[in-house]
């Protein structure tokens, strides 16, 4: 099977194992089991998973690859801390033993470690980053990428010695085991967030931190930073590569040339010399013999003047060696010079003959001799036959010399030397100029390749690409390896700063906030770690001491306002007690207390004529300023009709339908209205929805008047009143109150109650009616004892005293 | 104080938990409201575990029972003895439809 595809196929299995078991820990079924047992189900199941991926890894340029690390990062991403730091130990440790039954041993330790620590790695991310909330899946797989160059770099680091074979490890396996295996952590990190997208609809996703929302904005500039620094690096190295590489090839093919050119020199300086003693000994030899005789291809001798005298060709005699550039230089020989070696290349007379020269002095001239290039090659084939043999270039780089035919004159051990068409670069050679790197296929080996020509041959120096890039590659790996490493620590750095620096900040000024909207304003914010933090906690503390003025400037109006509506409302009151000093036939004393500055009970009382004592008490539903309205209008009301002089259950029946027009808030009141004959004692009343008076007989105590009440006044239109009457005797007393008496109410919800309040009147009955009032008013207080009030107190006693005269 | 509000072909059963007094009214108030803004028409009070009533309660029933209309009713029921004195006591006993 393609070995990327079986590669996928163990990626896919972490995928939907994670997207099973989230369904399943969320099903019916699932969600019974402790998240103790989850996490430990998890955590042996995705470690079941590395185990399996170490043993069904895949052999792919001469390493095994595998997608064991995903397993632990899926396990600790997805699900929890516990099961990713199982999964990981589990298939580290697993990865160790399992070279006894056929895991590759030279990675052992550093896949074990590797993997355990990428269980630790996703445990620590998942409890300390996500707060053990899922992540995104670009997290996930960016998380994915740095685990597995942690492995590589643990492969380096685990094999310092043998940079070489770990770095072959290293290149075989990156690409496609850092991409499996963060691509299936991405992956199972989305199907699982698309399952619950799928089963949550309608549920929007939180949003994210600041410090995840500055991690993600970091991403992006990482990468392009990365990128760029990648691939700046890249280039770099490149450019280093190339020159290095460069200079080691001209070195040595410059010293091959340095030894190409001195055995040549001295090959025909011997031959030279020869001739030279064989001249000395016979000036007559004849010259062409002599050529035949050391294969050389000319003879020439020169006289003191620079002209060529005798020559084995006799077309050179009579040549001037002034004359052409190429003969000159042998003219150095008339002077001190004992001899001279010229390098391979065209003479003089004829440009397209190649020979080599030397020149020996002889007699007042020189000799020179010289090789053609048939007898040259063929000499100095053999000459040079070691040269090349044991030069090397770099580690497994080469040295060749290659005659003007092409022919392999001298070559490293290291390679079999035939024609140089084998190389199949003959072409390049002839392509390229001297010093030149370019690129050839040598012996099937890509291999930087660079010539130099001398004496006619060329020196050749061949590189293989993978030596020449080799230290390129490691350090361009390296570098990107140790990139991603610093950039996912930043990345993890950033977060926690952020959180420390800013969110736990932030949470401390919430916190202070919520405590001033609690409505405690003498909350002081005081988070001064740093400037920004400074500024808003002034700015804070200045908008609460602002509002607190302000609210204290509101109260402090309503307040004046309240104390004027108080004083309105009680001077509305009759308040002078004895109320009518003049008049002896009754005693009549009442207090009002309001629960707050203003209320809505009231009392009244008043001679409509010299006989008749009319007296109210109400209570109007409701408190503070609309009860004080509403009890003003209607009071006034009832003490209008009252003067009407017509009965009291007309002045009611009015009243209600005047209190009910425009009554949009739906206010009312209850009230008991007694109109008192002081001639006869007869007294006429009308309650209208009000507390039952208590009435006491001369020398009885006080009961309840019974009798049916009316409905309340202002609630609904058209209710009749009736009239209802009893005679008084002088010394006969009657008490009304408002339902803040019998619904004082203590600490314990208690109320104060009829019962309550028939004892404690009985208890005072003997005093006179202001006595009595206070009397009952102390009671209550003692009763409710300082808990809070929240209704108007009211009482008032009247006691017929005489009939009138 | 709670509000328990369950509805039954069409028909709206309140019960009321606790003290009905100047600080819950105009809660019961506001939900009485809502109900008649969505149209509701009959209203079944249960009193059984209303401990007390103020004024400001009785104005929240008043302004209840003057909201429904001629096709609705409204029924109080379970009306403890302290409350029903209150609704006595006040005349609500008259204008209001109680049952036990």
């Amino acid at each position: 099977m393609n070995p990327i595809l079986s590669l996928v196929l163990i990626a896919v299995i972490p995928v939907c194992i994670s997207v099973l078991l989230h369904a399943f820990y969320k099903s019916q079924r699932g969600s019974k089991l402790s998240k103790k047992t989850q996490d430990i189900m998890t955590g042996i199941i995705f470690g079941l998973i590395a185990i399996c991926g170490t043993e069904f890894g895949v052999p792919l340029n001469g390493a095994v690859m595998n997608a064991r690390d995903a397993a632990p990062l899926c396990a600790g991403l997805i699900f929890s801390p516990l099961s990713g730091i199982i999964a990981g130990l589990m298939g580290g440790i697993e990865r160790w033993f399992a070279v006894y039954w056929g895991a590759g041993y030279y990675t052992r330790l550093a896949c074990s470690i590797s993997t355990c620590l990428t269980g630790f790695i996703a445990a620590i991310l998942k409890k300390e980053m996500f707060d053990g909330e899922i992540p995104g899946w670009p997290h996930a797989f960016i998380i994915g990428v740095i685990c597995e160059t942690i492995h590589m770099i643990m492969i380096f680091v685990t094999n310092m010695n043998d940079v070489k074979t770990a770095f072959g490890f290293v290149e075989a396996c990156t690409i496609p085991m850092v991409s499996v295996n963060a691509l299936a952590v991405g992956v199972a990190v989305l199907a699982v967030s698309l399952y619950d997208y799928s089963t949550n609809k309608g549920e929007t996703a939180e949003k994210p931190s600041i410090a995840m929302q500055v991690q993600r904005n970091l991403v992006i500039v990482i990468i392009i930073g990365f990128i760029a620094t990648a691939s700046f690096g890249l280039l770099l190295q490149n450019q280093i590569s190339i020159r290095e590489t460069e200079d080691l090839l001209r070195l040595n093919i410059e010293d091959a040339v340095g030894d190409v050119n001195t055995q040549v020199d001295e090959a025909l300086l011997q031959v030279n010399e020869l001739v030279v003693e064989e001249l000395k000994d016979n000036p007559a030899y004849n010259l062409r013999t002599l050529c035949g005789h050391y294969n050389i291809a000319e003879i020439d001798v020169i006289d003191g003047n620079g002209i060529i005298t005798e020559s084995s060709d006799d077309l050179n005699i009579g040549f001037d060696m002034n004359s052409g550039d190429q003969a000159r230089e042998f003219l150095v020989l008339l002077g001190d010079t004992e001899n001279y070696v010229q390098d391979y290349g065209p003479i003089s007379r004829d440009s397209n003959v190649y020979r080599k020269y030397s020149g020996v002095k002889y007699k007042d001239g020189f000799v020179q001799v010289a090789y053609d290039s048939k007898e040259f090659f063929d000499e100095m084939a053999v000459k040079l036959n070691n040269v090349a043999t044991y030069r090397h270039i770099g580690e497994t780089g080469n040295l060749v010399i290659i005659d003007d035919e092409g022919k392999i004159v001298s070559y490293s051990d290291g390679m079999n030397g035939t024609k140089i068409s084998s190389f199949r670069m003959s072409s390049d050679l002839e392509d390229s100029k001297e010093y030149t790197v370019f690129v050839a296929n040598v012996d099937g080996v890509e291999s930087y390749c660079m010539y130099k020509k001398a004496q006619g041959f060329a020196i050749l120096g061949i590189l293989p690409c993978n030596e020449a890039d080799f230290s390129k590659k490691i350090s361009t790996y390296l570098n990107i390896f140790m990139e991603m490493l610093v950039f996912g620590m930043l990345l993890v750095a950033i977060y926690f700063l952020m959180k420390m620096l800013v969110v736990s900040d932030i949470r401390r000024v919430n916190g202070l906030l919520a405590r001033i909207t609690g409505g405690d304003l003498d909350t002081v914010v005081n988070v001064r770690t740093n400037k920004e933090f400074i500024s808003l906690s002034n700015g804070i503390n200045t908008t609460v001491d602002k509002l607190k003025d302000l609210i204290a400037e509101a109260n402090e109006r309503i307040d004046s306002e309240l104390r004027y509506a108080k004083e309105i409302q009680s001077s509305a009151l009759p308040s002078v007690f004895p109320a009518f000093p003049d008049r002896n036939e009754f005693d009549i004393y009442a207090l009002m207390v309001p629960a707050r500055e203003v209320g809505g009970d009231f009392y009244d009382f008043y001679l409509i004529d010299k006989d008749t004592l009319v007296f109210t008490v109400a209570d109007v539903s409701g408190k503070g300023i609309p009860a004080a309205l509403f009890m003003m209008r209607s009071k006034t009301i009832l003490k209008t009709y009252a003067e009407n002089n017509i009965s009291v259950a007309d002045i009611f029946t009015n009243a209600n339908y005047n209190l009910c027009e425009g009554n949009d808030a739906g206010m009312f009141l209850t009230a008991w209205m007694g109109f008192l004959d002081l001639k006869t004692g007869e007294l006429k009343y009308a309650n209208a929805g009000h507390n039952r008076p208590l009435l006491r007989r001369k020398d009885g105590s006080f009961e309840f008047l019974s009798g049916p009440p009316g409905f309340i006044l202002g609630g609904m239109e058209g209710i009749v009143y009736k009239e209802q009457s009893l005679m008084l005797e002088p010394g006969d007393e009657i008490f009304l109150y408002t339902d803040g008496v019998v619904e004082a109410t203590d600490a314990n919800k208690d109320l104060y109650g009829d019962d309550r309040l028939v004892e404690c009147i009985n208890a005072h009955k003997d005093e006179d009616v202001m006595q009595m009032c206070q009397s009952i008013y102390d009671d209550i207080e003692i009763f409710y004892n300082g808990a809070p009030q929240f209704d108007d107190i009211t009482e008032m006693a009247v006691k017929f005293m005489r009939y009138k005269q | 104080m709670d509000i328990i509000k369950t509805e039954n072909e069409g028909k709206v059963k309140v019960t009321l938990v606790g003290r009905l007094d100047t600080t819950t009214a105009p809660e019961l108030e506001t939900e009485l409201k809502a109900l008649f803004d969505e149209g509701k028409k009959e209203l079944d009070f249960d009193f059984d575990q209303l401990e007390y009533i103020s004024s400001a309660g009785l104005r929240v029933l008043l302004f209840a029972q003057k909201s429904i209309t001629p096709d609705g009713a409204m029924v109080i029921r379970n009306v403890k003895p302290e409350i029903m004195e209150v609704f006595e006591i006040t005349g609500f006993s008259d204008i209001l439809t109680i049952e036990q």
